[in-house]
């Protein structure tokens, strides 16, 4: 699963090389997300992420700014399943600036587990983005993430660890089709039980009929569990 | 950039806030912090040891230090006290490694106490006096040795899935069962 996950990867970099100059864009995406326990092995939990860019070229308009393209709130109903495997859904309110607002639909399956030193998290997500005079989005997505310990074999509080994943996102909207691919690498302070901060940085690359475009995030992310 | 500003605030605020509550924590340690006492049972028991990984864990109101190390195709992990004494000597094993009358009684056990079960780690616990662990470690004596198995598995029952980690005799009696907790951060699942 791994080395397929692998080569998909480095397959769009490939194709890449030999496509049309890609568009570059730079900006910073922080987050928020909390999640409260409901009943036994029921949690809400929420995501709030803004995206403010600074930087953009390869559309001809090539230069540096501030500009901001968005905020979208995520709400989630997560179950249970065993100490393994959870599943989620969702809803998604998009607000983008110059178009109507988005509405998704989210479905999730995750699965995580423990081999040692290393947390290891798989998630399977599919979507839906319902947006005005648009046909309807669907994607899939797969993302492999892991989580490191700095100082020690298990984290603990006022430690630091590390995380990071790569996610493959497969789009189809009417005729439209797209993949991208988002790697993450984040430094994270487990300051408590209940609040986790984290800060590094997200390369997403998206891959479309018109071309390739990647994107350079700077993120930081607040992670409130009650 | 307000919220940059704030964030990186609360980065440095953080740790202070963390600070001012006791907390159960293991962490990486040099030698040199590491009693002399330990240092040197370890020395003399894993003869020729060159490298071992040590840690200091911190419980509410005391402390203890912990080596893990790679001795002969095995995982070692061996805890002393805070005065550098040893405490026990644990060992990765498989289950099949686990004496006939003994993996009876524990399947025995997990089968009566758990409709649904599965291994994830197990381990011999050894306990003892200072020079009687040693002798163990360099001349494979037993005498004065109480083994133990630490055994940690997936189980469901009543309404129950969870992880557990069982404390087992020699003999595969069930002496200590409690609940562990695999809580993967928010930013693994969103």
């Amino acid at each position: 699963m791994k080395k397929i996950f692998i080569i998909i990867t480095l397959s769009f970099f490939v194709l890449d090389s030999f496509t049309q100059k890609p568009v570059w864009k730079s900006g910073y995406a922080p987050e928020l997300v909390l999640s409260i326990p409901l009943k036994k092995n029921l949690s809400f939990s929420s995501k709030t992420e803004s995206f403010i860019y600074y930087f953009e070229s390869g559309r001809g308009d090539d230069g540096s700014a501030l500009w901001y393209e968005g905020t979208d709130i995520q709400v989630f109903i997560n179950g249970k399943i065993n100490p393994f495997q959870r599943w989620a859904l969702g809803y998604q309110y998009g607000i983008e600036p110059g178009e109507s607002d988005s509405h998704r639909a989210i479905q999730q399956y995750s699965l995580s587990y423990k081999p040692g030193l290393l947390t290891i998290g798989q998630r399977f997500r599919a979507d839906q983005t319902f947006q005005e005079n648009e046909p309807v989005r669907f994607r899939i997505r797969y993302r492999l993430g892991i989580e490191l310990p700095l100082q020690g074999t298990s984290l603990d509080q006022g430690e630091l660890y590390l995380t990071a994943s790569d996610e493959l996102l497969y789009a189809i909207q009417g005729n439209d089709r797209k993949t991208e691919n988002r790697l993450n690498l984040q430094l994270g302070l487990y300051v408590s039980k209940s609040l986790r901060l984290q800060a590094g940085g997200d390369f997403r690359s998206h891959f479309t009929n018109e071309g390739t475009m990647h994107e350079m995030l700077v993120k930081s992310g607040i992670y409130l569990s009650f | 950039m307000r919220s940059i500003h704030l964030f990186l605030l609360f980065i440095l605020v953080s740790p202070l806030l963390s600070a001012q509550v006791k907390v159960e924590r293991e962490y990486r340690i040099h030698w040199r912090e590491v009693p002399a006492d330990s240092r040197d049972w370890m020395r003399d028991a894993f003869e020729g040891i060159k490298k071992i990984r040590w840690y200091r864990d911190e419980q509410e109101d005391a402390f203890s230090y912990e080596a893990k190390l790679k001795w002969k195709g095995r995982e070692y992990s061996v805890e002393f006290d805070a005065d550098g004494r040893i405490l026990d000597i644990e060992y990765k094993i498989d289950f099949e490694d686990i004496p006939v009358s003994a993996r009876r009684n524990l399947e025995e056990y997990f089968n009566n106490e758990f409709r649904n079960f599965r291994l994830m780690k197990v381990q011999k616990q050894l306990t003892g006096d200072p020079d009687v662990l040693e002798d163990f470690m360099d001349e494979d004596e037993k005498d004065g040795i109480t083994g133990r198995f630490e055994i940690e598995f997936y189980g469901e029952r009543d309404d129950e899935k969870d992880l557990w980690e069982g404390l087992f005799d020699e003999k595969g009696e069930i002496l200590l069962l409690r609940k562990m907790v695999l809580e993967p951060g928010l930013n693994l699942e969103f």
